[in-house]
């Protein structure tokens, strides 16, 4: 019982770094209509933007993510202005095809740069922790957990108090009226896919911290960002963080009545199950 | 029907002279809290042209789906040549000899608008096997749509009026005993809206059943043997055009109420 | 028409003539391009006519290789048999799936199907039978020459089956579905059985290619089996040539294998990138691939690229 309770918690501790995974994928999914594939990518490059400011420079992971995030930003911006730009009318295939050509890339650039070696971002209070309950509450983890739930406050706040975060709104419910009352597309458009990378940036240094970055694992993360985004509802940003504690517990549940090695087999079954037993709630979505 | 257009006259035998084609009987959806068509009741004798109207948001392309089968019906019953077929899927429907088009036109677009047409001819109730002859019955419906120097086109490429000849084009390619047409006047002029009517009229004579959703009130009044009103999805009037026309329940559903 | 036949029969005995002459880096590299060919053209029949983009085709890659190496090393058959085992498994598993996952479209298909190679290749490493994580080994069979002559006839067979999609009615209900889902069922298609029948050919073929893959290289793993990098290249591979042809994705494996083997030599990651950056340019510049890059280039010139760059911009 107190081992299942334990597991639960680290579930829910891990589900909120999940949600804050797929905040960024629902956001772009909501705005631009685009499922970013590559947006398991971006998470990795997040966590060696992360793991290279501190184990070069020496920098706090946490004090990192602002820096990892203003970089993604940037990469974000970049990538929708100058490529996905270019499709942004195309079928959907096309911009499936398109995102997972950048996930290639970016994915086989990270492989050649970084190597394929497993790296854990290590500071000095990583393997800290407190007792609470009866339950041992790890430091780094809860940190994680922290800067999750802030980062999509902040992200609601920023989506309904701001013009820009109106606009944004507007955009995704309806273009062509968001277009009448004076909102540009080409504006709103890089704007949205680069905080959607940046979101994936800051996940991915906190992911280097709980547990490893490597160039591969980018592709099971997209599945679980596109699981939990369409779980908590794409511009919905603390369903979605609900929707990340329900698959950290799934996962964790598994481990304690399955075998940790059902863990992928749990998420991309939800995954399958989801599609296919909510489809209505999903096409009026898209 | 396992051998599709064979003689419908020999299976009209069976039945009494006066049966109807077509039947729905108490016919309801509703969507969540919305009931978007509610107890329709209503038969079409073969060789009938029933105007369907009702202002917008009456259910009257929710109750072209129903018959079609592109939409469930919550409650009630659809007979069409003495059997029941509410609970077959769309594609049988087409085989049994019910053809309709789209007020949101749905062309083929990346296809010649001859091979639009041609999937009507090789899918529809008169169920061509081979490709090229296909095409051939494709090549008919184009001239009767005035369509037939654009064969060669992208479904794509073609204009508004051009797009709503071609939607008509590829129901009659399918040989349907019954045809639904949503709206194919919509944003026509006045020469080519007499055009269609010609056509409609033309199609019937061959012996085609057809149910008309029109807001054009002229063209659907010369057009339809009989009239069903439809307001918020009940079934308001039915009868003979001008005695509808007349009826205050139906004038006061367009113009609204008098009095509060 | 009738020298094109034999342009292509005699395209066919030349490629068979090549283990005569050819030397054995050359047939082992054709038995990997001939196989990704074959299987490029089975995605062809889901992704290019039917318009349901697939990224679970490596599942039924990794059941036909993993029915063959079961019935081979747990059941001691044959390889003929095993191979019979393997493709019944995979259609088993299409027929299975392919209700439920056939009823999603565009992206929710693509993304269930992504999810199910991964359910599979997780639930694979835990089966006692199939080896876990280990893997299985395959009795050893050194005959380069047959598994070049077999890829070549999995090759041809699927062409030929895609070339009368191409003209049959069965081909034009496809594409009906491909070009309007809803028009196409009201106007006859019997879409549930159509895309579950092109979702059944698809398998098959695939998991021939599975079944020969596994026995060529005599060592099957989860990694190896579910590879989703393989699903990757079916589709770039058709999408370059001319996804909806009956040659495009010959032409597009064959390219890129040439391609991408070229580059190999030198770097094998950037090889891998390179494939990212090709799809990535081909959709944006020529959506419809090579075989409508012919037509379009001679039409247009260079404009022809920045048509199709204009046409979707935002």
């Amino acid at each position: 019982m107190h081992l299942a309770a334990q597991i639960l918690l680290n579930g829910i501790l891990l589900g909120g770094l999940y949600g804050l995974m797929a905040l960024g994928m629902g956001l772009v999914w909501g705005v631009l209509n685009i499922v970013n594939l590559a947006h398991g990518a971006f998470i990795m490059l997040g966590g060696y933007a992360v793991y290279y400011c501190h184990a070069g420079l020496g920098i706090d992971p946490f004090a990192a993510l602002p820096i990892a995030m203003v970089g993604l930003f940037c990469l974000g911006y970049l990538v929708q202005r100058f490529v996905l730009s270019l499709i942004a009318r195309a079928a959907l295939l096309n911009t499936l095809l398109v995102t997972f050509g950048i996930d290639v890339v970016l994915t086989y650039l990270a492989l050649f740069a970084f190597s394929a070696d497993f790296r854990t971002i290590n500071p000095s209070y990583a393997g800290d922790h407190f007792e609470l309950a009866g339950l041992t509450v790890p430091l780094a983890q809860l940190g994680a957990f922290a800067t999750a739930l802030v980062l999509a406050g902040g992200l609601r706040m920023f989506l309904a108090r701001t013009r820009t975060g109106r606009a944004i709104r507007a955009t995704a419910q309806n273009l062509t009226a968001a277009r009448l009352h004076g909102i540009n597309p080409r504006r709103i458009y890089p704007l949205c896919f680069g905080i959607g990378t940046a979101l994936a940036g800051a996940a991915g240094g906190l992911y280097g911290v709980v547990s490893q970055v490597t160039p591969y694992m980018g592709n099971t993360l997209t599945a679980k960002s596109f699981v939990i985004a369409i779980l908590g509802g794409l511009d919905r940003p603390l369903g979605v963080l609900a929707g990340g504690v329900a698959l950290g517990i799934a996962e964790a549940t598994t481990d304690i009545y399955l075998d940790p090695t059902y863990r992928n087999a749990i998420g991309f079954g939800m995954l399958v199950a989801i599609l296919v037993l909510r489809p209505t709630r999903l096409f009026e979505r898209a | 029907m396992s051998t599709p257009g064979s003689a419908p006259g020999s299976e009209r035998e069976h039945r009494p002279a006066s049966a109807p084609l077509f039947e729905v009987r108490a016919l309801t959806r509703r969507f969540r809290g919305l009931v978007a068509v509610s107890q329709v009741s209503f038969s079409m004798a073969p060789g009938q042209i029933l105007g369907l109207i009702g202002p917008n948001g009456a259910g009257k392309t929710t109750l072209v789906s129903l018959i079609s089968g592109t939409l469930a019906p919550t409650l009630g019953e659809i007979h069409f040549e003495g059997r029941r077929i509410d609970h077959l899927p769309a594609y049988r429907r087409a085989h049994l000899g019910i053809g309709r088009t789209f007020q949101v036109m749905k062309p083929f677009p990346g296809l010649s608008v001859l091979d639009n047409v041609a999937v009507g001819a090789l899918f529809g109730a008169g169920g061509e096997r081979d490709r090229s002859r296909a095409r051939d019955r494709a090549r008919q419906c184009l001239e009767l749509t005035g369509l037939d120097h654009r064969r060669d086109q992208r479904a794509d490429a073609l204009g508004g009026p051009d797009r709503k000849r071609l939607e008509l084009a590829k129901a009659l390619a399918m040989q349907p005993k019954l045809l639904l047409l949503d709206e194919v006047m919509a944003g026509l002029n006045a020469v080519e809206i007499d055009e269609v009517v010609a056509l409609i009229k033309q199609i019937r004579d061959r012996g085609m059943t057809l149910l008309v959703i029109e807001h054009v009130m002229k063209a659907i009044r010369t057009l339809s043997d009989r009239l069903l009103v439809l307001h918020h999805g009940q079934q308001i009037a039915l009868g003979a055009p001008d005695e509808v026309l007349r009826d205050p329940q139906v004038i006061e559903a367009y113009l609204g109420k008098r009095r509060t | 028409m009738t020298t094109g036949r034999w342009l292509v029969i005699g395209c066919v005995a030349a490629l068979a003539a090549v283990p005569l002459f050819g030397s054995a880096t050359m047939v082992q590299y054709g038995i990997s391009a001939l196989s990704i060919a074959a299987l490029a053209q089975a995605w062809n029949i889901l992704g290019g006519y039917t318009g349901y983009a697939s990224f679970g085709n490596s599942v039924f890659y990794g059941l036909g290789a993993y029915g063959t190496a079961i019935a081979m090393v747990d059941g001691h058959q044959s390889f003929g048999v095993g191979l019979g085992c393997g493709v019944a498994l995979a259609v088993a598993c299409a027929w299975l799936f392919g209700g439920p996952i056939l009823r999603l479209r565009g992206p929710y298909f693509a993304i269930a199907t992504l999810g199910l190679s991964g359910a599979m290749s997780a639930v694979v490493s835990n089966l006692g039978f199939a080896g876990k994580n280990v893997g299985l080994i395959l009795p050893l069979y050194r005959g380069d020459a047959l598994f070049y002559e077999l890829s070549l006839a999995l090759l041809v067979l699927c062409t030929l089956a895609v070339a009368w999609i191409s003209r049959s009615r069965f081909g034009a209900g496809l594409v009906a579905i491909r070009e309007d889902e809803d028009a196409a069922l009201v106007m006859g298609v019997n879409t549930p059985r159509y895309k579950a029948l092109a979702l059944l050919l698809a398998a098959g073929f695939s998991a021939v290619a599975g079944g020969i893959h596994a026995y060529w290289s005599t060592f099957l793993d989860p990694a190896s089996a579910f590879d989703s990098t393989l699903n990757v290249k079916m589709v770039i591979m058709t999408v370059f040539g001319g996804p909806g042809t009956v040659l495009g994705p010959i032409v597009g494996a064959f390219s890129l294998s040439a391609i991408s083997e070229l580059l190999a030599s030198q770097l094998s990651t950037m090889a891998s990138a390179f494939y990212g950056l090709v799809i990535v340019l081909a959709v944006v510049f020529m959506p419809g691939g090579l075989m409508e890059l012919g037509r379009g280039f001679r039409r247009g010139g260079r404009r022809y690229f920045l048509d199709n760059m204009r046409r979707f911009r935002l």
